[in-house]
C-alpha cells in the first residue's frame, strides 16, 4: 500500500519542464526523504500532490485519491506545512489552534497541549511575532494534532538554524513512530533529513534520478580504496558500476554503487591480486554528492 | 454550514476594528450632517463638505477595503494560501464570505437605524432605505470584488485597482479619440449605461467567484475581468438605445408617509381639495419636526424693513426607492415628487402658498436628502384679501407645512378656504 503514487507526472511552464515524467511510490509508514538541489522540482512536485497547481500530464494519487480530486475528507488525513505557506500571521498561536480544531473531527487536545510544551510555543504570541523557526514549529503543530496518516513536508527546514531543526524533526519523528504516520519531507540538504529518512528519493531536473530504502542505498553504495603495486590496474577495465574511479599514484579511489560483499571479494581475488584494499561505507550525503557529480558528468557528455 | 459560521466568525474576528472604525465613521457622518441641518446657509458649508467627505469619500474605501480583508485573509488567487491544504472546500469559502459580506453590510444598516427612527420613518420607507443602502453597498463591494479575487494580497489589490482604472482611461480616451455613435443632442442615457455596465460588471464578477473558489484558474479570471472591462467601456461609448424598462415615473412618495396622513382641505382654483400633509412645523427659529422621514427644520424667519419674510428651513426626506441610476452623474435628475409649501395659521384658517428656492446643494446621507430651502413672501403680494394688520403676530401663530400637490401638472392657485 503506497501512501503517495505518481504516474509520469509532468508541470511545465512554458517550454521549460519544471517537473518531467516523475514516476514514484511512497510506501505509507515511511518516512520519504525527496532529495533535490534548488530548482530540480521538489516544490513542484509537492504542489501538484496538494491540489495547489494542476499537472500538466500524468497523475498522481495521494491517499489513494487523484491529488485533483482531493476533498476536505481526505485533506483530513493530511498534514502539510512548507516554508512557503502563508499562515494567518494576525492569528496567536492559540487563535491558530483554535481556528483549526473545529476543521478535524480527531483533533487531540492533549497531543496540542504535549506539542507546544515540546516546541515551548507561546500560545498568546501573535505568528508574525514569531521567529522563522517558532512559526514553522506552530504549522507543524497545527498540522499534527490531528494525527494524520500523511505529513507533507516541504523544506521545513530552509532557514531554520540547527538547533530548532533538531527539535523539529524530533518532534516529527517522535510522533511518527508512535503512530506510523507516512511522512514524505522535500529538501536540498541530505544532512536534514539523513537521520530521519527511512526512503529517499533524489531528483535532479524534474527528473527523478533514483527512489529506495535508505537501507539498500546506504548497503549498496561503498567508497572502495586500493593500493596497487606498480600499473597493476587498468582505470578503463573498472567494472561498470563503480563511478569517480581516480588514481594517484598508488592509490585507486572508486565508488561502488552495487556493492555486493561476495561478489566484491571474488573480484578482488581475480582482478586485484595482492593488492590492500579498503571498503568503506558512505553516508547519504556522500552518496547524494557522488550522484549529484555523475548526472551532471552525464548531462555534460550529453551535450558534447 | 457549521464551517461556514466558524470561518465567519473568524473574519468578523479579524474585521473587528475596521467594522467599529466604520460604524464611528458612519455615525460621525449622521451627526455631522444633522448638525449641518440645523445651520443657516451661511454657516452649513464647512459641515457640509466634511459630511460628503466622510459619507462620500469614505464609505467606497470602507467597502473596499472590508472587500480586501475578507478575501484575502483567505486569498483564493495565492497558491500557497492557508486555507487550500486544509479540509476546507472552495464552496464552503465561497458560503462563508458571502455570510460574512452581508454581515458588514448590516453594519451601516444598525448605525442608521435609528437614525431612520429619528426621521420617523414607516415601514415602507425603512424597507426602502435599508434596500438602499445595501444595494449601494453591495454596489460598492462588486466594484471591488473582481480585483480582490485576482489579488494575492492587499498591495497587489491597491496595484491591480489602480492598473484597472488606468487602463479604462486609456481605453476610454482611445474610444474617444474613436469618436462617440452617441449623436449630437440625444440624451446621454447614463442610467441604461449605468444598468447595463452594472449587468455586465456583475457578470463578470459571478464568472470570476465560481471559477476562483471552486476552480481556482487565475487566468481565466484575469481573461474575464479584461473582456469585462473592455465591454463595459464600450456600452459606455457606444450605447444608444433606451431601455424601456428604466424609464420611470415622477418620484413618488412612500405609501408609509401617505398612509393616515392628515388631510388639509385647500382651494384649487376655487374648488375645495382635500389633500395629504406631509410635513408641518411652527414656523420659529430652531423648531423642528419629523413626521414619517420627513423632517422640516426652521433655521430663521426674518422680515425685513421692507415687510419681506425670509424663511431659511432645511428638509430631510428619505430617498424615493429605485433611484439609483438617476442619481449618477450626468444622469436626467428624476422629477420630484409634487408637492407645495404653505404658510397656515390655525387661529384664522389662512392659507398663504409660497414659492421655495434652494439654499444649498443638497446632501445625501444614510439614503435621505438634506436640502436647504429659502421662502421670500411680500404678504401684500400674497395675501387673498387684506393682509393682517400685525403680520408679525400672524407669523407667530403660523406653521409651515408641506402638503401633496393636488395637480402637479398645473400652476394651481392655491387660496384660503
Amino acid at each position: 500500500m503506497n501512501a503517495i503514487e505518481t504516474r509520469g507526472l509532468t508541470r511545465t511552464y512554458g517550454r521549460a519542464d519544471a517537473v518531467h515524467g516523475l514516476t514514484l511510490d511512497v510506501p505509507a509508514g515511511s518516512v520519504f526523504a525527496f532529495i533535490g538541489p534548488n530548482g530540480a522540482g521538489k516544490t513542484t512536485t509537492i504542489r501538484m500532490l496538494m491540489n495547489l497547481l494542476e499537472p500538466t500530464s500524468g497523475e498522481a494519487r495521494v491517499l489513494g485519491t487523484d491529488s485533483r480530486k482531493l476533498t476536505p475528507r481526505e485533506r483530513r488525513r493530511i498534514g502539510y506545512v512548507s516554508e512557503n505557506q502563508k499562515l494567518p500571521e494576525w492569528m496567536t498561536v492559540e487563535q491558530l489552534l483554535r481556528y483549526c480544531e473545529p476543521l478535524y473531527p480527531t483533533w487531540d487536545r492533549q497531543l496540542e497541549q504535549d506539542l507546544v510544551r515540546k516546541f515551548e510555543l507561546p500560545r498568546d504570541r501573535k505568528l508574525k511575532h514569531l521567529s522563522r523557526g517558532m512559526m514553522m514549529k506552530a504549522a507543524l503543530l497545527s498540522s499534527l494534532a490531528y494525527r494524520p496518516e500523511l505529513l507533507v513536508l516541504d523544506e521545513p527546514f530552509s532557514g531554520l538554524d540547527p538547533l530548532v531543526r533538531d527539535e523539529f524533526i524530533a518532534g516529527a519523528l517522535e510522533v511518527s513512530r508512535q503512530e506510523k504516520w507516512t511522512i514524505f519531507i522535500s529538501s536540498h540538504d541530505i544532512n536534514e533529513v539523513e537521520q530521519l529518512a527511512s526512503w529517499v528519493g533524489l531528483v535532479e531536473g524534474g527528473r527523478l534520478t533514483l527512489a529506495e530504502p535508505t537501507e539498500d542505498l546506504l548497503g549498496r553504495f561503498r567508497r572502495i580504496e586500493i593500493t596497487v603495486n606498480g600499473d597493476g590496474f587498468n582505470i578503463p577495465a573498472a567494472p561498470e558500476t563503480w563511478l569517480e574511479v581516480q588514481r594517484e599514484g598508488s592509490l585507486v579511489r572508486a565508488i561502488e554503487t552495487r556493492f555486493d560483499a561476495g561478489k566484491f571479494e571474488s573480484y578482488r581475488r581475480h582482478r586485484l591480486g595482492d593488492a590492500a584494499v579498503a571498503v568503506k561505507p558512505m553516508t547519504l550525503r556522500q552518496i547524494f554528492i557522488a550522484l549529484a557529480k555523475e548526472g551532471r558528468a552525464q548531462g555534460r557528455d550529453a551535450v558534447a | 454550514m457549521r464551517l461556514a459560521w466558524h470561518i465567519v466568525r473568524k473574519d468578523l474576528f479579524r474585521l473587528r476594528w475596521i467594522l467599529l472604525l466604520w460604524a464611528v465613521v458612519l455615525a460621525g457622518g449622521l451627526v455631522l450632517a444633522t448638525i449641518q441641518s440645523g445651520l443657516s446657509a451661511e454657516t452649513y458649508y464647512p459641515f457640509w463638505i466634511v459630511t460628503n467627505i466622510v459619507v462620500v469619500g469614505f464609505q467606497p474605501l470602507f467597502a473596499f477595503g472590508l472587500v480586501m480583508g475578507l478575501l484575502h485573509d483567505d486569498p483564493v488567487a495565492e497558491i500557497d494560501a492557508f486555507w487550500i491544504t486544509r479540509p476546507i472546500s472552495g464552496g464552503e469559502l465561497l458560503l462563508a464570505k458571502a455570510l460574512a459580506l452581508f454581515l458588514c453590510a448590516l453594519v451601516p444598516v444598525l448605525v442608521m437605524f435609528p437614525f431612520w427612527l429619528a426621521h420617523d420613518c414607516g415601514i415602507a420607507q425603512l424597507g426602502a432605505v435599508v434596500n438602499e443602502t445595501l444595494l449601494g453597498h453591495f454596489l460598492v463591494a462588486a466594484a471591488a470584488l473582481p480585483f480582490a479575487l485576482v489579488s494575492a494580497n492587499g498591495s497587489k489589490f491597491v496595484m491591480n485597482v489602480l492598473f484597472g482604472a488606468g487602463g479604462l482611461l486609456l481605453l476610454g480616451l482611445a474610444l474617444q479619440l474613436g469618436g462617440s455613435r452617441v449623436p449630437a443632442g440625444a440624451p446621454d442615457l447614463v442610467p441604461e449605461k449605468a444598468w447595463l455596465i452594472a449587468c455586465l460588471w456583475l457578470a463578470v464578477a459571478a464568472l470570476m467567484v465560481w471559477n476562483q473558489f471552486l476552480r481556482r484558474r487565475l487566468r481565466w479570471s484575469l481573461a474575464a475581468l479584461a473582456v469585462g472591462m473592455v465591454a463595459g467601456l464600450l456600452v459606455a461609448a457606444r450605447w444608444t438605445r433606451p431601455l424601456a424598462f428604466l424609464a420611470q415615473p415622477p418620484a413618488a412618495y412612500s405609501p408609509s408617509l401617505l398612509k393616515g396622513a392628515p388631510t388639509l382641505t385647500i382651494g384649487v382654483d376655487g374648488e375645495k381639495r382635500p389633500t395629504s400633509l406631509i410635513g408641518q412645523v411652527p414656523l420659529r427659529a430652531g423648531a423642528s419636526a419629523s413626521r414619517r422621514g420627513v423632517t422640516l427644520k426652521i433655521q430663521s424667519v426674518f422680515v425685513d424693513f421692507t415687510g419681506e419674510l425670509q424663511v431659511e428651513f432645511s428638509e430631510a426626506a428619505s430617498l424615493p426607492a429605485r433611484g439609483l441610476a438617476h442619481r449618477l452623474p450626468g444622469a436626467a435628475p428624476r422629477p420630484p415628487e409634487p408637492a407645495r409649501y404653505l404658510l397656515i395659521n390655525p387661529a384664522d384658517k389662512v392659507i398663504l402658498p409660497v414659492k421655495t428656492e434652494p439654499a444649498a446643494n443638497a446632501l445625501e446621507v444614510a439614503a435621505m436628502r438634506f436640502k436647504h430651502v429659502l421662502i421670500r413672501l411680500r404678504p401684500a403680494g400674497s395675501w387673498q384679501g387684506t393682509p393682517p394688520p400685525d403680520f408679525k403676530a400672524w407669523l407667530q401663530g403660523a406653521w409651515l407645512v408641506k402638503v401633496l400637490a393636488p395637480e402637479p401638472a398645473k400652476e394651481a392657485r392655491v387660496s384660503p378656504l
